[in-house]
């Protein structure tokens, strides 16, 4: 944690290495948060973007001991809520193109990869927990320090998050 | 279905929807000022940035099999729960289940570092880089050699392209199908920095022995009540070259489950990272190489699983993961032993079979059949059929 915080006062320094190695470390999580709102590749990229943008415009809001990566994720999440509101807004008054958000789910990422449906099955927190664990890497440890949750809580969701998607896989085979 | 199959799933998934570098180059000009635009480059493993105008030409094909061929030689190692941590006096065979992983990763590693460190004294010979994907001639390689036998309908894949393919992963595979794994030995360390010491003896595609040493030290980073993290660092010695390693093995014992990554770096700044997940009876292994800029050039992985009295072995490689071969157990048959197997490659699928002939002391011959090339549509699983045509249980539904 307190080479991430490091790291971003680098950045602010206008060290791009630290950038690098700051990216290199955080931008599952980010991703993950983004597209777990969107379910689409593309709109995460952008959210992504967006996020580290305004993190580091904003990092006189950073403190020692903060955690960076959970301040990173916060800020992405609510970046992709506002982009998923937006586009639903967009979307619903234009009565002229078929595709919409909706539709981009439809033929883009939303049935094709367990990632997206993952975000559908399980609660906001189960779906970050399990994302973090198993594809960012993330230890449970650091999972609970990220948000803030006993270690045993992260634990318990990240094994009912599990089951959760493998009763769902299960299901859908049966089909 | 099990829990690790929905996390391999997950993980796959990622690997298609994974961001590219777009958003980091985008990210870091809007931060610095578009004239800022030289590349750093990062090595992955250490995400420290490293700057070289140099590009490695590379034999990603033969690397990768030389290493998978001697590293499956230490893949099957019985998994002792509750081992020890004592692990013997002087040429002792490990008995603790994490220094063999060590010792494996160490040496797969090892042989991958060697087809890149152009300074090291390398044993192995390398194939032309295009081979695992379908351009160049195919030569033979492996103890003994191999010989094709098909029907020359290859499809996007020759006889001897296919052969070659396989016989790059012969050793490992018949060593996790016969159960007969090698040993990692443990001796006195006589290195003052370091406390212990592995050895494990390996052959390279050519057949040709040597013996690699890891030298390292492990400690307990973290703990808590479900789960333990160890480091380790050290070094391995290989071929008459040095190469630097770390890792980080983390175990939760109530689970069954245990993670370790296992990093080897050339002094070149090539770098080779292994992880390896490890869960019941079944056991992954992800190779990830990159170059000196730190970009990815190859990856792969292998998967045993013992089900049942039955061992199958898997390799997926690329990126994409989309060839794979897949070995089933072996039998007994006419004096020596039969394997069956599957490989795949851009939606053709060939089933194979190899007879191993044993010439006596540890080397062997190879003999191969190899089927027609079979167009494999709009599968989830690029292994569909080979399930069907190789389980010889009941199926109740």
């Amino acid at each position: 944690m307190e080479r991430l915080f490091r790291l971003a006062e680098e950045i602010s320094r206008g060290n791009q290495n630290a950038f690098d190695e700051l990216y290199a470390l955080t931008h599952k999580a980010v991703f993950l948060t983004a597209y777990g709102v969107l379910k689409d590749r593309m709109l995460a990229e952008d959210v992504m973007q967006d996020t580290y943008f305004a993190a580091f415009r904003g990092m006189e809001r950073l403190r020692e001991g903060s955690n960076v990566t959970g301040w990173l994720t916060t800020i992405a999440r609510r970046l992709a809520i506002n982009e998923y509101h937006r586009r639903k807004r967009v979307d619903s008054t234009d009565f002229s193109r078929e595709s919409g958000l909706e539709a981009r789910l439809t033929y883009t990422d939303k049935r094709e990869s367990l990632i997206a449906e993952a975000a559908e099955v399980l609660d906001e927190e189960s779906y970050e927990i399990v994302m973090l664990a198993v594809v960012a890497g993330y230890k449970r440890r650091e999972i609970a320090k990220m948000k803030g949750l006993p270690i045993s809580t992260v634990s318990w969701k990240y094994k009912k998050g599990l089951e959760t998607l493998k009763a769902y896989l299960e299901k859908e085979e049966k089909r | 279905m099990k829990e690790r199959d929905v996390k391999k799933e997950l993980r796959n998934d990622w690997r298609e929807i994974a961001p590219g570098d777009r958003v980091k180059n985008e990210t870091r000009r809007a931060l610095f000022g578009a004239d800022e635009a030289r590349e750093y480059n990062m090595s992955a493993a250490s995400a420290k940035p490293k700057r070289s105008a140099k590009r490695w030409a590379v034999g990603a094909a033969m690397a990768v099999i030389v290493a998978i061929v001697v590293t499956s030689l230490i893949l099957w190692f019985p998994r002792e729960k509750g081992a020890s941590d004592d692990i013997g006096g002087n040429n002792t065979p490990v008995t603790v289940a994490y220094a063999s992983e060590y010792g494996f990763s160490a040496m797969s590693s090892g042989i991958m570092l060697l087809k890149y460190d152009k300074s090291a004294e390398s044993a192995v010979s390398t194939l032309p880089v295009g081979l695992l994907f379908g351009s160049g001639d195919a030569e033979s390689h492996g103890n003994g050699g191999g010989s094709g036998n098909g029907n020359g309908n290859g499809g996007n894949m020759s006889d001897d392209e296919a052969v070659t393919l396989i016989n790059g992963y012969m050793e490992l595979v018949e060593s996790v199908l016969a159960g007969s794994g090698y040993e990692v030995r443990q001796q006195a360390s006589d290195r003052a920095d370091y406390e212990i010491m592995l050895l494990t003896d390996m052959r390279d595609l050519e057949g040709r022995s040597s013996v690699m040493r890891l030298y390292y030290n492990e400690t307990l980073y973290e703990a808590d009540e479900e789960e333990k993290e160890y480091r380790l660092s050290g070094v391995m010695e290989l071929n008459g070259t040095e190469y630097v390693v770390e890792g980080k093995r983390s175990v939760e014992p109530e689970e069954g489950e245990e993670e370790m990554e296992f990093v080897a770096r050339s002094a070149d700044g090539v770098t080779v990272k292994v992880e390896l997940e490890c869960e019941a009876d079944e056991q992954e292994y992800e190779y990830t190489v990159y170059d000196a800029d730190g970009e990815v050039i190859d990856s792969f992985s292998i998967e045993a699983e013992y089900d049942g009295g039955r061992t199958e072995v898997e390799l997926l490689i690329g990126a994409d993961r989309a060839t794979g071969i897949r070995f089933y157990e072996s039998e007994h048959q006419g004096g020596g032993r039969m394997m069956h197997g599957m490989i795949v490659r851009d939606g053709v699928q060939r089933t194979f079979s190899v007879r191993v002939r044993n010439n006596g002391g540890r080397d062997e011959q190879y003999e191969y059949t190899i089927g027609d090339a079979e167009i494999v549509l709009d599968k989830d699983d690029i292994f569909e059929d080979f399930d069907d045509m190789y389980d010889d249980e009941d199926d109740d539904d």
